[in-house]
């Protein structure tokens, strides 16, 4: 018998919940499940719960269950037995990393203090278990996370969290045009290129310091937040010079509107914590969520951003939010950002990897923040009614969610192929091919280093793997990709003279024929 | 849980988005970021004026980041 069509599959772990909830996991979270289940068929949408631990259900769809729930490996090989038989336009995880635990990926620049990058990119990627983020450049799958809290055995969080997706409404666009734009001082200018960018204007930034929370318009629906965030800490930071104040606080977030979206790029921003390690105070995004948010992209480490203009977490971050703007679902919206991110890159350097790895989505993918916009004319007619009456008065529908439903099948087709060939397309190091520099090519960085009166920190080099799109190709392309050799990379401490902090220089050099091409990066 | 050790100030997260001179804890293993539990996490004058002393600190370890309930000279 075929498998019915199945439109958004909701994974988590049966026995994982039950031990944390007990009797409640059956008594109020399956209800608001159900109940979720049960809103998604109103519009027009068939949700599926699937428990990654159940021996019979995962047997039905010919995939391996999870035994161990604190097993990445285990998850990532279940989730994507469920998705290879279900092929789901929405893949929604349920639970926070203590019942579905994210990848734990292996930051290539471990240096900075986080030896992993905590992440839902290879749930949303075809390619097989591995903690190499270089493994995950094609993602196809619009993915998303419902989190509980972690630590926290009440399920009255959770059971918001599902009302919140089961009412959920799309609103129009004019909703979200004013924006909550918060920057931490040093940063001002490239926050105000991000606003620009995503809304047109910066007249709504807010610097700190000198401006200072409560924030009289956090009731605006967009947020875009550009501080300091520290790990198991329910506080945002600005900054000027040797001062921090905070610039968000968890404790501090009443006003916010249901339906809110926040493209988050504060290190730390989306990490799951237990609040048992902040005097009991769940985090940021945590709070967002249970206030009705929709959506929250965020870092679950540090993240990392150009000294001056945008790159990396501030471009993923812009993508996320403008493709919500645009009417796209948050999991599309997220998996669109992941892609726009990796087209930009010839090669995928560390901090890169770094980017593409950390950030992932809070919130129910499949939902709809902003309407999509409908063109006089457009509309939906049922198959039958077409054929039978040769009419599309009878059972015409012209709204956007018929509109976007229908679409969809062929949406998801086309952003798969647009992740095999955008994944394909890029360069990568290769963080399992690291040592040190040698030779001239250290010499030459040693001199740059020097040149910029820095003192010499680490000189390493990398691997390149050249675009898979060659890898079975000939001729002058495939010569092009492997001749790329090594990137190399120098780090290096600034003189403090005239900067409120201290600074780095990251000089990375590429060898490219007989040419080595420079480009001198600045810490934030 | 419980760790002795030296408090120095180190710049940490080197070249990010968080990169600052942060307050750690050299042990005789290993080497932690500071923090006071619902403290600020980029400056705390308590954590400045513990720096250069050797303390013995009672908490919880976050990656690599202590979580601090108490300290005391050691």
């Amino acid at each position: 018998m075929a498998t019915p069509t199945v439109d958004k599959v909701i994974v988590t772990n049966g026995l994982a919940m039950q031990a944390k909830y007990g009797v409640k996991y059956a008594s109020k979270i399956k209800p608001a499940i159900d109940a979720l289940i049960a809103a998604d068929k109103t519009r027009g949408m068939i949700t599926r719960l699937v428990l990654l631990d159940s021996a019979t259900d995962m047997h039905k769809l010919s995939s391996p269950p999870v035994t161990n729930s604190a097993s990445p490996k285990q998850n990532k090989q279940a989730i994507d037995g469920v998705y290879d038989a279900l092929a789901p336009a929405y893949l929604c995880i349920l639970g926070s990393v203590d019942i579905v635990p994210h990848q734990e990926l292996v930051n290539p620049i471990a240096s900075d203090g986080d030896p992993l990058a905590p992440s839902d990119l290879p749930y949303a990627c075809g390619a097989s278990y591995s903690k190499q983020i270089d493994h995950f450049l094609q993602p196809t799958r619009v993915v998303g996370r419902l989190p509980d809290i972690t630590g926290e055995p009440g399920p009255g969080y959770l059971v918001g969290l599902l009302k919140t997706a089961a009412v959920a409404q799309s609103l129009p666009v004019s909703a979200f045009a004013q924006y909550l734009g918060i920057s931490a001082k040093v940063w001002k200018a490239s926050t105000k290129q991000s606003l620009q960018n995503t809304f047109g204007n910066t007249t709504d930034e807010k610097i700190v310091p000198p401006d200072a929370p409560p924030w009289p318009k956090i009731g605006r629906r967009s947020h875009f937040i550009n501080c300091h965030g520290a790990s198991a800490d329910p506080q945002f930071y600005g900054q000027q010079g040797n001062s921090f104040p905070v610039a968000h606080a968890a404790a501090q977030l009443a006003g916010l509107s249901a339906s809110t979206v926040a493209s988050v790029e504060c290190c730390y921003g989306a990490e799951l914590y237990d609040p048992a390690l902040a005097d009991g105070q769940a985090g940021i995004c945590n709070t967002y969520l249970a206030a009705g948010a929709h959506g929250y992209f965020g870092s679950s480490t540090i993240a990392y951003g150009p000294a001056s203009g945008n790159g990396q977490a501030d471009l993923i971050c812009q993508f996320f939010l403008k493709h919500v703007l645009t009417g796209a679902s948050t999991g599309e919206a997220t998996l669109r950002a992941r892609l726009d991110f990796i087209q930009l890159l010839s090669v995928a350097e560390p901090t890169d990897l770094k980017t593409l790895a950390q950030f992932n989505l809070m919130g129910d993918p499949s939902l709809h923040p902003v309407q999509t916009a409908v063109h006089a004319g457009d509309a939906v007619v049922s198959a039958g009614s077409a054929a039978s009456t040769g009419t599309t008065k009878a059972s015409a529908h012209a709204d956007s969610a018929s509109l976007r439903a229908a679409s969809r099948p062929q949406r998801r087709a086309h952003l798969a192929a647009l992740g095999h060939l955008i994944g394909s397309a890029v360069a990568s190091v290769d963080s399992e091919n690291r040592r040190a520099s040698t030779g001239n090519i250290k010499s030459l960085l040693e001199s740059e280093l020097r040149k910029q009166g820095a003192a010499k920190l680490e000189v390493c080099s990398f691997g390149v793997k050249p675009p898979t799109a060659f890898a079975r190709g000939r001729g002058k392309a495939k010569a092009a990709a492997t001749s790329m050799g090594r990137v190399e990379v120098a780090v290096g401490e600034l003189p403090q003279r005239n900067a409120p902090f201290r600074r780095l220089l990251v000089v990375v050099a590429r060898q490219v024929g007989n040419a080595t091409i420079i480009r001198h990066l600045y810490s934030r | 849980m419980e760790l002795i050790g030296e408090v120095r100030k180190k710049q940490v997260a080197a070249g990010s988005k968080s990169e600052r001179q942060a307050v750690v804890l050299r042990t005789q293993d290993a080497e932690y970021v500071l923090r006071i539990i619902g403290g600020n996490a980029f400056h705390d004058e308590r954590l400045e004026a513990l720096v250069g002393k050797r303390i013995r600190v009672e908490g919880e370890l976050h990656g690599t980041t202590f979580l601090i309930r108490t300290w005391s000279d050691e």
